[in-house]
């Protein structure tokens, strides 16, 4: 995608990652090893699939998902659809959530939401509690063993503020991976649905766009086009935001120790 | 019958908690500690009372803090999490908790006991209640799925714990106390067999494998061994030992298995499946 405009403060920024047209050549990976100077982690294969990177981790930003559709019972289908062949590949990366699980769970504001409505990690802030780890309903934010700080796609903040893309969506051959403000990629997405729709392809749909499915979090900064149930590319249907289930927890804690702190001094007091 | 779910080749869909051993002790430290000051706050038992106030002293300002900082993994910058409050984080309200009740708790071991004493008794509600939150607010399904259950139970046992660690430091039977541990075990059996219909409704696994059986463990000596032994009327120091020993190696499985439900995506993409 060649943004035509200039990257400016107070816009939200994100990406419309479009996984009907991915190829699966891990560009952005490697891309954004590149520009984030983050090391390898392992060489060698995984023995599933193509997918030799595993998952996202505190060194790997983006990591391609390749899901081969065999057809019912593990049997290979014996005509393949003039679309895709049974490989389905999904370029994941942090979502950017609007309502971040990992922001609201940071005890020491180190996460924080940027001028480019984008959620990063202020190295010099975090301590390395880990809250933000378990948090993401996403599994996205890692620890590292190195440096002791949590981890993650930045969308390429430093790159934004000198008005370049991030290297991920400059290095996608294929478009797949669009960057651009959500208003401008929100329509596009929504045409792309449509004309793949027109194409015969009923079963494509966005993930992580308010009112869709996976738009539960206020939306996904980061949202996909996808074809199969969002379940296939190990993504919720319905992520949950955590500081929601704060109250009810506190109060019933809360209300629990006030009862027994009641019957503590009814006890103590006939006692003795 | 759980429902199957596809997942991406059974690869994990969340990253476990790196809390193992000493955030769940912890979170027993905490919460009896928390529930020692409100039995020192309501007893007329001078010598109980100072038991407990120094219980709840040594666990709020030095044993807790302690175990927390030790457990960063950036432990010389503990100080940032006084930088901000926020109030969706658990973690964050906690920090805040502790710190008044740890310094709440020290001040009432001075002769600013009369003002002291109130307000670590009243922070020590929040020390036996946030640390289920805690737990509950992340993704982790075995954790997430009973917010309301989880938090009866940890401060049930919060109550419990105080009561028996006060207990086995008193020279003489303390009818008291033994009527506390009991009424806070039955008010902990309660919620966790609340805990167990609730997962069940919402297709989420149970502790499971070797944690599930240290889990089942602990609660037989936290829950089980108590309530047989008050019913029982003996032996009132065996059920205190029982609900000390019990409770830690429960919240510990029940930290372990957590980490182990966060691995099964199916655990995870069936409890995000629900409309909440």
């Amino acid at each position: 995608m060649k943004h035509a405009t200039k990257i400016e403060p107070g816009q939200r920024y994100g990406f419309f990652t479009d996984t009907t047209l991915c190829i699966g050549c891990k560009a952005c990976e490697v891309a954004c090893k590149e520009w984030n100077v983050l090391p390898a982690e392992r060489l060698g294969l995984t023995g599933m699939s193509y997918d030799n990177t595993g998952a996202l981790s505190a060194t790997t930003w983006r990591h391609v998902r390749f899901v081969e559709n065999m057809g019912a019972g593990g049997e290979r289908p014996h005509e393949m659809p003039p679309f895709q062949s049974h490989w389905l590949m999904m370029s994941d990366v942090c979502k950017h959530c609007a309502n971040a699980p990992c922001l609201e769970a940071c005890p020491t504001g180190a996460l924080f939401r940027t001028e480019f409505d984008t959620v990063v990690v202020q190295q010099d802030i975090c301590n390395g509690c880990g809250y933000c780890v378990p948090s993401c309903p996403f599994g996205v934010v890692d620890l590292s063993k190195v440096d002791g700080k949590a981890h993650k796609c930045t969308l390429c903040y430093d790159r934004m503020k000198g008005d370049l893309e991030p290297a991920c969506a400059k290095a996608c051959p294929t478009e797949s991976i669009q960057f651009g403000t959500l208003e401008e990629l929100h329509a596009r997405a929504g045409r792309r649905v449509e004309a793949l729709h027109a194409q015969g392809r009923p079963e494509a749909y966005l993930y992580g766009v308010p009112g869709s499915t996976g738009g539960e979090l206020g939306g996904l900064n980061a949202f996909f086009l996808l074809t199969e149930r969002p379940e296939v590319y190990n993504l919720p249907e319905k992520p949950t935001r955590g500081a929601d289930r704060v109250r009810p927890g506190l109060m019933a804690g809360l209300a629990t120790a006030v009862g027994l702190a009641a019957a503590a001094a009814w006890f103590l007091q006939e006692g003795e | 019958m759980k429902r199957d779910l596809p997942t991406y080749y059974g690869q994990p869909a969340l990253k476990p908690s790196p809390y193992k051993f000493l955030v769940a002790l912890y979170v027993v430290v905490g919460g009896l500690s928390g529930a020692a000051q409100v039995i020192a706050a309501f007893t007329r038992d001078r010598t109980l009372a100072r038991n407990g106030r120094w219980m709840a002293a040594a666990g709020g300002a030095v044993v807790g803090p302690a175990l927390l900082v030790l457990d960063l993994h950036t432990p010389r910058r503990w100080y940032n999490m006084l930088r901000i409050f926020r109030r969706t984080s658990p973690m964050s309200i906690g920090t805040y908790i502790l710190s008044a009740f740890g310094g709440a708790s020290v001040a009432a071991l001075t002769p600013l006991r009369p003002l002291a004493q109130p307000a670590a008794a009243f922070s020590a509600l929040g020390m036996t209640a946030y640390t289920a939150p805690l737990l509950s607010a992340t993704a982790t399904p075995l954790w997430a799925a009973t917010p309301r259950a989880l938090g009866v139970q940890f401060a049930g046992s919060s109550f419990a714990t105080a009561a028996a660690a006060l207990s086995l430091v008193e020279r003489r039977e303390h009818p008291a106390l033994a009527s506390i541990a009991c009424t806070a075990t039955v008010a902990t059996l309660a919620a966790t067999a609340a805990a167990g219909a609730s997962r069940k409704r919402q297709d989420v696994s149970g502790p499971r494998g070797r944690w599930g059986l240290l889990y089942k463990a602990g609660l037989a000596l936290s829950l089980a061994l108590p309530l047989a032994c008050y019913a029982s009327g003996r032996s009132s120091r065996l059920a205190a030992a029982g609900i000390l020993a019990g409770t830690l190696l429960s919240r510990w499985a029940l930290f372990q298995a957590g980490n182990e439900s966060a691995k099964q995506p199916q655990e995870h993409l069936r409890f995000s499946s629900h409309g909440r």
